[in-house]
């Protein structure tokens, strides 16, 4: 069986602190999971988590800060609300709602950081790879 | 951190002193309005709240991580001059300010340097014990660099004569590093196995531990590391270590003054050749002491280790005439012959047959001959010479030996184990009893007159003097007598006593540079001093070999000088109380029957679990013991120096404010005029009063310092044009060799060269080393490369900083963008440090992880394009609305800051009946008439425009006026309204730790809420919110945000839901032509979060840098790589 692919967003800021924290320490990830970093998980639309499991991540988890630490203030909500209307979608399209989760952390967690990437990884392998997998192929890129 | 370039150049400076978030938010208003500024702590960081406060309970932990990206900003900004370890010295009011004389005690590891890769903290010998020297800063802190606890120098290291560091070599045995610890000492002394056995040890003497059991039992350490060098192999001494010269030097007399002489010569590069009149070199130690105490094999050992340094050594060769070593072509003579000649008592009677002086005995037996020494043995004397007279005759098969000394035990001089040791083996010891005649029979000795002694009066050694008591002479029969009083110089013997000056007993006359009374020609040791200790001797020969030096090349060398007690700062560690109390272990030594029938060595040393025990008592008195292998793997780096000194600066200042008030108590400046405080720390109840109280602080200052003010407009940044054919270059920074195996990192830059499209692919030892970004910067220009791929710490290119962010990502940001000029948009940064760091990575996950960082990071450089930056210009016109006492205070002091000041004392607004009772009794006080222009009355219609270009409408009088500002206060309660722009969808919710208090959601008006005056007075709080004006305006212009997204016009639906979220109030929906609203981006407003971008259900909104395109990119690149 094929590992399974997790994708992990966060932002710049306090999960961001709490990975490279936990990294300096040299506390160890699970191996088949990937972190992409944006300036605040407010940037992240409901495109760009329906295309990651449309290129085959099994699951997605958005990193955040918690609501009273955003710096910029949206991040924590359009995150809640991306999610929010993404999992409805996910239903349609017959994939499990659980596959796509967030959680929140202050900037010193790195402990907790670790131990979430562990447990959703542990989640993922039970409910198994995604079935509604495509091609992964894309078709002519609009610029 | 930053040091003034010249310790002498005075510094012109607004004076902040303490640490703690008071003193961060000072910095930051004082350095972000163009003052510049000089920041004083003791701390070693700036975030040690003042007092030992523990941080505000209402936060949570990370309330220290949120100031990091801010304390970063601060102490990095070109304005400020932070210093850590540093007080003020002195202060003095002066016509022009303060004049404060600010002293910084030795920072070891440079702030600018250290990468904090952590080797030196690997290496150390005492980083497991429970000080360790080397140390990070606090995660929160915005540095990874480490800094050195080292004190004033150990005692133990400062009474040696020779100044062994015996800390170091302490240290290192406590941690079993053997050959390390042999290192140390043989830096400064190249005899440990004799020093070992026959040294007196000051060391001991002075150590501190035994205020607490017993001193450490320093010379059993080097005895026992000499010898198990000496189990192994030859002992090897360090050989010549500078360039080879050409000079020869001539030494005249091989014992511990000569060979040590030799031995550093040697090392300088001289030809050193040592005449020794003997058959055998080692003076003294040969001849003096015996083979009981101090076995021939180990003194051969180490006179052959001096040799096969490349000492020359002739024996049987005595010098006559130092004319003739001149002659022979030597450049320089060093005199070392010792004290040979045995004294006289100078009574009748001593030269009977049978009598002999002990060093003549000690002599005889110890060149093979045998001493004709039987029957009853009497030795007359008390020091070593006598002792070991004593224990000799035992063994050369005496019937008994008596010792006859003229004082006390308490005033013998021989070493106290000795006099225990020759009693064991069964010699007597009389005392108070001196002889006065030997009585002979046929010209053989058959006894002595003895007469008993008693104390007297203190004499010039300390000791009292014996007096001879009248009537108690009495007879002592004897076969043998041993005279053992001491020693003197016999140059006369050799002739050369008739080409020097010489004194009164024998001992050749030197000045205080050693130099005889010949150019060119040296002293040293007993020959100078008549008898001294060992080592005493060792120190003098070095002594002058060191003049020897300076006079061959007119340059004193480095090993000339002690350490003495004024290097370093700060007290010795102090003795825990729940250190135990533990005693020295007692050396095994043979039984008295057994070794007084032979001349084998009778203590036998420490075996290594007591050594490494005995070492582990040490108590670290200097903490750092300066053994400098923290050196070594710091090469490249060079971030240590052993050697800083203090730094000194002179800063004069209009004004000083005080953070934290211990730091000041030692000077007089409580209540002083122009002082500030920030304020009682710790009984402040909310960190957000401290805040407000530190900005209040810089706000007065600023009124009075704003003649030092500098700003500048930023010059534009040049955009490159993107290359034709892509040039890739791949830069890996190593981290000083922590990163990765050598091998793991030598296949990643390999893999990054075979990939298309790679130019270039470099191991860089250091990114955030300024030599590091300097052989970056060159090999892009030297292969013209358009796109650089560095894969280090740095997460990203961009000018800001994230919690993330530490000092070191940030150097190498500012080496490469702004001290280089290269452009942040052709690079691409990976962040390998957390990736690659953790431990159980094997080295093939290790490469196929980079393997899939490099393909990611080639997607992304390949569709990076260019970030915009432009600036707005503001000006310094401020508009006050509300003539209160927050305002009138804002006002006067934005005023003597040099603003172009407006107020407006009574403001109604459109709505009210009338201008509010209690703003209309408020008596309108004219305050600066001629600089500040007072309107008293008006009726405030609306505000309107942005930051740098407000118009704020106004009736005054009925007449309708327009009032020009680029930034607007609101000082009134009733005016507050006015803060909320038109058409704002309700408040939106502020980051907790912004501490914006001032700020309102538009962008360039400020107000004061009236919970702020409850925390401050309200002269404070117009101080406070001047500050904040003065570091907007200041400025003089607004960068726009690099990230400020782009709206698609034809895509935008105009459904309001960015303009929604946006908190800062930087998206607007416009009308166009014809009608159809679609979203636009204020520029100046926009922070970068993309909060519009993510709630836009059409993605009609783009981001610069984080494009949509480029996230998708990452996310199918990341999920299509093969695992």
């Amino acid at each position: 069986m094929e590992p399974l692919r997790i994708l992990g967003i966060c932002c710049n800021w306090s999960p961001f602190a709490c990975y490279n924290a936990a990294g300096m320490t040299g506390m160890s990830m699970p191996a088949n999971f990937h972190l992409i970093r944006v300036m605040c998980i407010g940037r992240i639309n409901q495109a760009l988590i329906l295309r990651a499991f449309e290129f085959g991540a099994d699951g997605v988890i958005l990193l955040e800060c918690t609501d009273e630490d955003c710096r910029y203030g949206p991040g924590p909500e359009v995150g809640h609300e991306n999610v929010h209307r993404v999992r409805r979608i996910l239903h349609l399209l017959g994939i499990r709602q659980e596959r796509l989760v967030e959680r929140t952390f202050g900037a010193h967690e790195k402990e907790k950081l670790v131990q979430t990437l562990w447990n959703f990884t542990k989640e993922m392998e039970k409910l198994g790879p995604l079935m509604a997998k495509n091609g992964r192929k894309r078709e002519a890129v609009k610029s | 951190m930053h040091r003034s370039s010249s310790t002498s150049n005075l510094k012109k400076a607004v004076l902040l002193v303490g640490s703690g978030y008071g003193a961060l938010k000072v910095a930051q208003d004082l350095s972000q309005s163009g003052l510049p500024l000089v920041w004083v702590t003791k701390a070693i960081h700036f975030l040690e709240h003042p007092g030992g406060a523990a941080p505000f309970t209402d936060y949570p932990e990370d309330l220290d991580f949120q100031f990091r990206p801010l304390y970063l900003q601060v102490t990095r900004h070109p304005l400020v001059t932070a210093l850590t370890h540093a007080r003020i010295e002195a202060i003095k009011r002066g016509p022009d300010g303060y004049r404060a004389v600010i002293t910084q005690d030795p920072v070891y590891v440079d702030y600018d340097l250290c990468t904090g890769c952590g080797r030196c903290m690997d290496v150390c010998p005492l980083q497991d014990s429970s000080h360790p020297p080397l140390r990070r800063t606090p995660a929160y802190c915005p540095s990874r660099a480490l800094d050195l606890d080292k004190r004033k120098p150990a005692p133990c290291r400062i009474s040696c004569p020779l100044g062994v560091n015996v800390q170091a070599y302490v240290a290192l045995t406590a941690a079993s590093r053997f050959d390390e610890a042999l290192d140390v000492i043989r830096q400064d002394n190249p005899l440990p196995g004799i020093c070992g056995r026959v040294c007196h040890h000051p060391c001991e003497d002075a150590c501190l531990r035994s205020s607490l059991d017993q001193a450490v039992a320093i010379c059993s350490i080097k005895r026992f590391l000499a010898d198990r060098e000496m189990a192994e192999r030859r002992p090897r001494l360090p050989g010549t270590q500078k360039p080879g010269r050409p000079e020869r030097v001539a030494i005249v007399g091989g014992g511990p003054a000569g060979l040590t002489a030799a031995y550093f010569l040697n090392r300088e590069g001289f030809s050193v050749t040592i005449f020794e009149a003997h058959r055998e070199a080692g003076g003294i130690l040969r001849m003096g002491i015996n083979a009981f105490r101090l076995p021939r094999a180990v003194l051969n050992a180490e006179i052959q280790a001096i040799e096969d340094a490349g000492v020359e050594i002739r024996t049987g060769a005595p010098v006559r005439s130092i004319r003739d070593l001149i002659d022979q072509g030597f450049h320089a003579v060093l005199l070392c012959t010792g004290a040979h000649r045995d004294l006289r008592l100078n009574i009748p009677g001593e030269d009977a047959k049978g009598v002999y002086g002990a060093l003549e005995m000690l002599k005889k037996l110890n060149t093979g001959g045998k001493p004709n020494i039987r029957g009853n043995v009497v030795v007359i004397g008390g020091g070593n010479s006598a002792i070991d007279a004593a224990r000799s005759a035992v063994r050369l098969g005496a019937e008994s030996v008596t010792i006859c000394y003229r004082r006390k035990r308490s005033d013998m001089p021989a070493h106290g184990s000795e006099i225990r040791r020759a009693q064991e083996e069964g010699v007597k010891i009389e005392y108070l009893a001196a002889p006065v005649r030997i009585v002979s029979r046929r010209g053989r000795v058959t006894g002595l007159d003895m007469i008993r002694m008693k104390q007297g009066a203190v004499d010039e050694s300390g000791r009292r003097r014996p007096e001879p008591v009248k009537g108690s002479e009495f007879f002592r029969p004897a076969d043998t007598v041993i005279i053992g009083i001491g020693q003197q110089p016999s140059l006369s013997e050799t002739g050369l006593g008739k080409e020097l000056i010489t004194g009164q007993s024998g001992t050749i006359n030197v000045d205080v540079r050693l130099s005889a009374s010949q150019a060119g020609v040296f002293a040293a040791g007993d020959a100078v001093t008549g008898p001294d200790t060992v080592v005493g001797s060792m120190s003098q020969g070095r002594r002058a070999a060191a003049r020897a030096v300076e006079y061959l090349t007119g340059t004193s060398p480095a090993w000339g000088a002690l350490p003495d007690e004024s290097r370093g700062a700060g007290e010795h560690l102090e003795i825990f109380e729940d250190t135990p109390r533990k005693f020295r272990p007692e050396m095994s030594r043979r039984q008295a029957t057994a070794r007084s029938r032979d001349f084998k060595e009778v203590e036998l040393g420490l075996t290594a679990e007591q050594t490494v025990a005995e070492a582990s008592r040490c108590l670290h008195c200097s903490s750092c013991c300066e053994c400098r292998v923290c050196e070594t793997v710091c090469n490249d780096i060079g971030a240590i120096n052993h050697f800083k000194p203090r730094e000194l600066m002179t800063v004069s200042s209009p004004a000083v404010i005080v953070a934290g008030d211990e730091e000041i108590a030692h000077l007089d400046l409580a209540d002083k005029e122009r002082v500030y405080r920030v304020g009682d720390f710790r009984s402040a109840t909310d960190l957000v009063n401290v805040l407000i109280a530190g900005s209040a602080s810089a706000g007065q200052a600023m009124a009075d310092c704003s003649s030092l003010r500098t700003n500048s407009v930023p010059c534009q940044p040049v955009t490159i044009a993107s290359e034709e054919e892509v040039r890739f270059g791949v830069f890996t920074c190593t981290c000083n060799g922590t990163l990765a195996t050598p091998a793991a990192l030598e296949r990643i830059r390999d893999m990054a060269l075979r990939t298309p499209g790679v130019m270039h692919s470099e191991l860089i030892f250091s990114a955030c080393h300024p030599r590091g970004a300097d052989q970056i910067a060159a090999a892009v220009r030297e292969h013209r490369l358009g796109r650089v791929i560095l894969a280090s710490c740095v997460c990203c290119p961009l000018e800001f900083q994230c919690i993330s962010c530490n000092d070191q990502r940030n150097r190498a940001r500012i080496h490469l963008f702004e001290r280089h000029g290269l452009d942040r948009c052709r690079f691409e940064t990976i962040n390998i440090r957390d990736h690659l760091g953790s431990p159980d990575l094997s080295e093939e996950m290790l490469v196929e992880r980079m393997r899939n960082f490099l393909r990611e990071a080639f997607i992304r450089a390949r569709v990076m394009g260019p970030l915009r930056q432009s600036t707005t210009k503001i000006g310094n016109r401020i508009l006050i609305l509300g003539g209160s006492e927050v305002g009138l205070s804002c006002a006067l002091n934005l005023n003597m800051q040099g603003f172009k000041v407006r107020l407006v004392h009574r403001c109604s607004l459109k709505g009210d009946q009338k201008v509010p009772a209690e703003v209309r009794k408020r008596p309108v006080s004219r305050i600066a008439e001629d600089s500040i222009t007072h309107v008293e009355e008006a009726l405030i219609e609306g505000i309107k425009g942005h930051l740098g270009d407000f118009t704020v409408t106004v009736r005054e009088d009925g007449v309708r006026k327009n009032f020009h500002a680029d930034i607007v206060c609101l000082a009134d309660m009733n005016v507050l309204p006015l803060a909320i722009p038109e058409g704002m969808f309700g408040l939106k919710k502020f980051y907790r730790y912004n501490f914006k208090f001032f700020h309102s959601p538009q962008i360039g008006v400020y107000r004061v809420m009236p919970r702020t005056l409850k925390r401050v007075t309200a002269f404070q709080a117009g101080a406070a919110l001047a500050a904040h004006v003065a570091t907007t305006a200041a400025e003089a212009f607004l960068k726009d945000h690099e990230l400020s997204p782009k709206v698609d016009r034809k895509r935008c639906r105009g459904c309001g839901r960015c303009v929604e979220i946006c908190p800062f109030d930087a998206v607007k929906l416009v009308a166009n032509e014809r009608g159809f609203y679609t979203a636009e981006v204020l520029r100046y407003n926009c922070v970068g979060c993309g909060g519009c971008v993510g709630r836009c259900p059409v993605t009609a909104m783009d981001m610069p840098y984080f494009t949509n395109r480029l996230l998708e990119e990452i996310v199918v690149g990341a999920l299509a790589r093969k695992l």
